[in-house]
């Protein structure tokens, strides 16, 4: 039996009106209980990717192409929606902040059994049951009592898990995540994450995880994809992109993330800023921030897509599985050390 | 080393309303003693509402103290203080999008304190520092912080967030203070451009042998910033010590639980997807606060349920207890005193074990 | 494209199509207002005669010679408008003027400080809004006496709350910016901070209500002259001219229309004015 993804991401591509291009024909799938983490630094276009999917489109900001299919059954194959359309069928999402889901003016019991009720046709008192269960679900005590509290009653964190039940009160097939934990200190951060890949696992749910995180995906994510100025530079099982990173700037963007563990040393940002959109290039656009730099970086380089989980990346001097371009010498030792061994020559000294 | 800020016996409590005409006093910090030393760069973590914000302020003179006070080189600072002392302190704020006005360039925004701070010209004092001083000062202000001319007439709005801190920076050396307070500085920003921030503020120790406080709930970058670190918890230090020993041998609970939550960038944590926070209440069993210490149901470490308590219901006893996974009966009863071993401060019952 | 659906309660923002098809309206009132400030300006120049010229040539229909007629002392309509207009604007700037000046500064020392002068605003403020207030403004200028001092005095006292209040919002908004604090650990003073930092930031909406008061000011300081508690007798000023046209209304159109109407143009294209700021003020 061949399994279907429950959502496909093909081609999309967004732009400012009349303006610059902001995404460039991104590609990716997730299949059931399956969770993609999408990683960058702000600005490459990451959240933006998640709300086009959802529809949410920011003022100013127009679809230029792609499709977005979804699987309505399990087993059948995905099925184009029209853009704007996919909100109601089988996606949800949770936002970083939990404000922009709750209506401050109602009562959060109330307003997630109001969805159950749309969504079901559900009874009133059934409605109520339905949303007291979501929300003991997700780990909210008392949650007979909370169902009368209004949102800015509740803390950051509590609030974040009625963000989740109400994303979960519409029964989603794929759960779409925007940096849900990026608001919240580390030991909410770890029950929050906890608690989406309990509700991915026991409900089979497709998950996208967005986060500036390296390290947060690396705790939720099966499969990730790296993006960088509006194109997915690599991707892949998560071991496998973030162990042997293939792409200069996935290197970097790990090596950034201070540690608990391996040598103190200063800290390794990346050099130089990310380009605007209005200066995305054909060619490799990290080559300007890139130590590795050779003339084929100037060339035209593609994005690659996520729609598979084979390890893949767009940086001109790693192996290509699909392409049958000149393999051009990969140079193992550069970026392909393990997790914590930093080699003295690459590490900066310590100011003194 | 001596130490050039002196936290004694700190308490700071702030009026809340609680229902119509009742007012209750709450208590964010609660008797801390810290010492910060000449040139040293010492973190403060702790969940958010612990009160270290409050303890920032404190220090700094913007939210005066109940009771207790802070010594700055040996001399107790008045509850108002003169602008001479304020400057000697300075603050670096947490949103990049609120810490400089809006209506002002970058230029001028240095130039404002400098006007008041260097020297004046000779011909007229009364007008204050000549305009070409300014300009020479706001440059190398500046460069200082790793911005150029380009960047001295936008506004904060033309900026990004790392370079808006990297402004608020620049704009607290321009009084030249002896100390800069980080509260979450880096916290809105980026991984790669805060390890830059960071960098910079590590400099700035070693070139003007400025002290930092520095703030966060991120003990990764603790880690990799600061001499010392403070645990705070609910209003009260729990522990102190180097960084190097408190994060590889702590010996409060609390800070191994704080060690424990923080996501590895190189390891999925073992047993599952997630680290065993909370017990092993899954999905539609919340781990709940108090209850006895059963092993993490994931195989990872044991951590905490629910949220922190608020500081309107401070339990008695050890206020880690009802959230500790080795609390025992004494926990409940008898506040627990300082324990010290080289250079490590811990305040709890079963301290290292 | 179409509009996404909102989700969850979650608003998509959308390009108001409103503020398009309404820009002529806005425009026209930019263009009516300019035009009578300068006209208001330039008067003595404009004017073909004395507006307190006395003449034998009462009550003429508008001509050649008399563009809007002339009234029943014989004076040129056109010229008494046009200083009319200058009599309304001045006094319409100061009466929605003085009445900010005073809630700014209230609103802002209150909301900075907070308090008991913050309490006691809010309290004052509550009490104000339950006042009727043009009933006041009316019986007010009666005890002080006709006159523009009094009328200034009466809008100052009834108009400042609104500012205070507007003020205080925003000024305790701004305050907890982290700019302000900085400010006054670089060693500013408290009223430093205040009137260089909060109060800068914290005025949009109060000169955003600013324009629109003042089309209200114009149409107050019209109704209490008609009712004679204005300015002072002969003085041209459009509610004066509006209530010495009452007894002609039948016979001699001209002597209540041209003043009536620049009452209603320049009021209401004030007030879009004042509009026109609030919506660039969100969108910015």
């Amino acid at each position: 039996m061949t399994s279907y993804p429950l959502l496909e991401v093909d081609g999309l591509r967004l732009a400012r009106k009349g303006g610059a291009t902001l995404l460039d024909g991104l590609s990716f799938a997730v299949a059931a209980g399956q969770c993609l983490g999408i990683v960058g630094e702000s600005g490459c276009g990451k959240s933006l990717t998640l709300r086009a999917t959802m529809g949410l489109l920011p003022a100013g900001v127009e679809l230029a192409g792609g499709e977005i299919r979804l699987s309505h059954q399990a087993g059948s194959a995905p099925t184009a929606v029209p853009p704007g359309q996919a909100a109601g069928r089988g996606l949800a999402m949770v936002f970083q902040d939990s404000h922009a889901s709750l209506d401050p003016t109602t009562r959060v019991g109330a307003f997630i059994a109001d969805i159950v009720r749309r969504r079901t046709g559900a009874w009133r008192t059934a409605a109520r049951k339905r949303a007291v269960e979501l929300l003991a679900a997700v780990g909210v005590p008392d949650p007979g009592l909370r169902f009368h509290a209004y949102p800015h009653e509740l803390s950051g964190g509590m609030r974040q898990r009625v963000a989740i039940a109400l994303a979960l009160a519409t029964d989603p097939r794929v759960l779409l995540c925007d940096e849900p934990t990026t608001a919240l200190d580390v030991t909410l951060q770890a029950e929050i994450l906890r608690l989406l890949d309990a509700a991915r696992t026991e409900r089979g749910l497709g998950m996208v995880f967005v986060s500036h995180d390296i390290a947060v995906i690396r705790q939720i994510a099966d499969v990730v994809a790296v993006m960088y100025a509006g194109q997915i530079i690599e991707a892949g099982p998560v071991a496998d992109v973030l162990d042997r990173s293939r792409h200069p700037y996935t290197r970097a963007l790990i090596d950034a993330v201070p540690t608990l563990d391996g040598p103190i040393g200063r800290f390794r940002p990346i050099a130089g800023a990310p380009p605007a959109p209005a200066d995305y290039s054909p060619s490799c656009r990290f080559r300007d921030r890139c130590a590795h730099q050779v003339a084929a970086c100037s060339g035209v380089v593609p994005g690659i897509d996520a729609l598979t989980i084979e390890h893949r990346s767009s940086c001109v001097r790693s192996p290509r599985t699909h392409s049958s371009r000149d393999p051009s010498p990969y140079d193992h030792s550069s970026y392909d050390h393990s997790p914590g061994d930093h080699s003295p020559g690459v590490h900066e000294p310590e100011a003194t | 080393m001596s130490a050039l800020i002196r936290v004694h016996s700190l308490v700071v409590d702030h009026p809340v309303r609680a229902g119509f005409l009742r007012r209750r006093r709450l208590r964010a910090v609660d008797g801390v003693d810290l010492e910060l030393m000449r040139g040293e760069i010492l973190g403060l973590v702790g969940e958010s509402g612990c009160g270290k914000s409050t303890l920032a302020r404190a220090i700094v003179g913007l939210t005066p103290p109940t009771a207790g006070g802070v010594l700055l080189d040996g001399v107790p600072v008045p509850g108002r203080r003169p602008p001479g002392m304020r400057r000697r302190i300075q603050m670096i704020y947490q949103d990049p999008g609120s810490s400089l006005d809006p209506r002002r360039t970058v230029a001028q925004t240095l130039a404002e304190p400098l006007r008041r701070t260097l020297p004046a010209g000779k011909p007229a004092r009364l007008a204050g520092p000549s305009a070409q001083k300014i300009a020479h000062r706001t440059r190398e202000l500046l460069e200082m912080v790793g911005l150029g001319e380009r960047q001295a007439h936008a506004l904060p709005r033309e900026l990004s967030g790392g370079q808006r801190q990297r402004v608020a920076i620049a704009r607290a050396l321009a009084v030249e203070p002896e100390v800069l307070v980080a509260d979450e500085a880096v916290a809105a920003l980026d991984a790669s451009v805060a390890g830059a921030v960071l960098n910079l503020l590590s400099d700035l120790r070693e070139r003007l042998g400025l002290s930092v406080l520095f703030i966060s709930h991120d003990l990764a970058t603790v880690r990799g910033l600061c001499d010392r670190v403070a645990v705070m918890y609910l209003g009260s230090i729990v522990e102190e010590g180097p960084v190097a020993r408190v994060f590889a041998r702590p010996g409060h609970p609390y800070t191994r639980v704080l060690l424990d939550a923080v996501p590895s960038r190189d390891r999925r944590r073992s047993g599952g997807a997630v680290p065993g926070l909370g017990g092993p209440g899954e999905l539609g069993r919340p781990g709940e606060p108090g209850e006895p210490g059963e092993p993490g149901g994931l195989g990872g470490p044991r951590g905490l349920g629910g949220e922190p308590p608020s500081p309107l219901h401070v339990p008695p006893g050890c206020r880690f207890h009802p959230r500790c996974p080795r609390a025992a009966a004494v926990c409940g009863t008898s506040e627990p005193s300082e324990e010290r071993r080289d250079g490590q401060r811990v305040w709890c019952h079963f301290a290292w074990r | 494209m179409t509009t996404p659906p909102p989700l969850l309660g979650n608003t998509v923002p959308v390009a108001s199509r409103a503020g398009r098809a309404f820009g002529w309206t806005r425009s026209a009132a930019v263009g009516l207002t300019a035009l009578a400030v300068l006209a208001a300006l330039l008067a003595p120049v404009l004017a073909p005669a004395d507006p307190a010229q006395l003449t034998l040539d009462q009550l003429r229909p508008p001509s050649a010679a008399h563009l809007l007629g002339t009234d029943a002392l014989g004076r040129d309509v056109l010229s008494r408008l046009l200083f009319a207009l200058r009599t309304d604007l001045l006094l319409m700037v100061f009466a929605a003027g003085l009445p900010m000046l005073l809630g700014t500064l209230i609103g802002a020392v209150a909301g900075y400080r907070g308090g008991v002068l913050d309490a006691a605003l809010r309290w004052a403020a509550d009490i104000f809004q339950a006042l009727p207030v043009y009933v006041l403004l009316i019986a007010l200028v009666f005890v002080l006496g006709p006159g523009t001092s009094s009328l200034l005095v009466a809008f100052s006292v009834l108009g400042w709350v609104v500012y205070a209040r507007l003020i205080r919002t925003e000024v305790r908004r701004v305050r907890e910016r982290d700019y302000v604090s900085a400010g006054y650990l670089l060693g500013l003073s408290h009223t430093a901070v205040l009137s260089r930092h909060v109060l800068p930031n914290a005025l949009r909406q109060s000169l955003v209500y600013l324009a629109t008061d003042m089309g209200m000011a114009l149409q107050g300081i019209a109704v209490l002259s008609f009712f004679g508690l204005g300015v002072k007798a002969g003085t041209p000023e459009l509610g004066a001219m509006v209530a010495e046209a009452q007894v002609f209304l039948r016979s001699h159109w001209w002597l209540a229309a041209f003043p009536g109407l620049t009452i209603v143009i320049l009021g209401s294209s004030i007030a879009a004015l004042g509009d026109r700021l609030g919506d660039r003020g969100e969108a910015g």
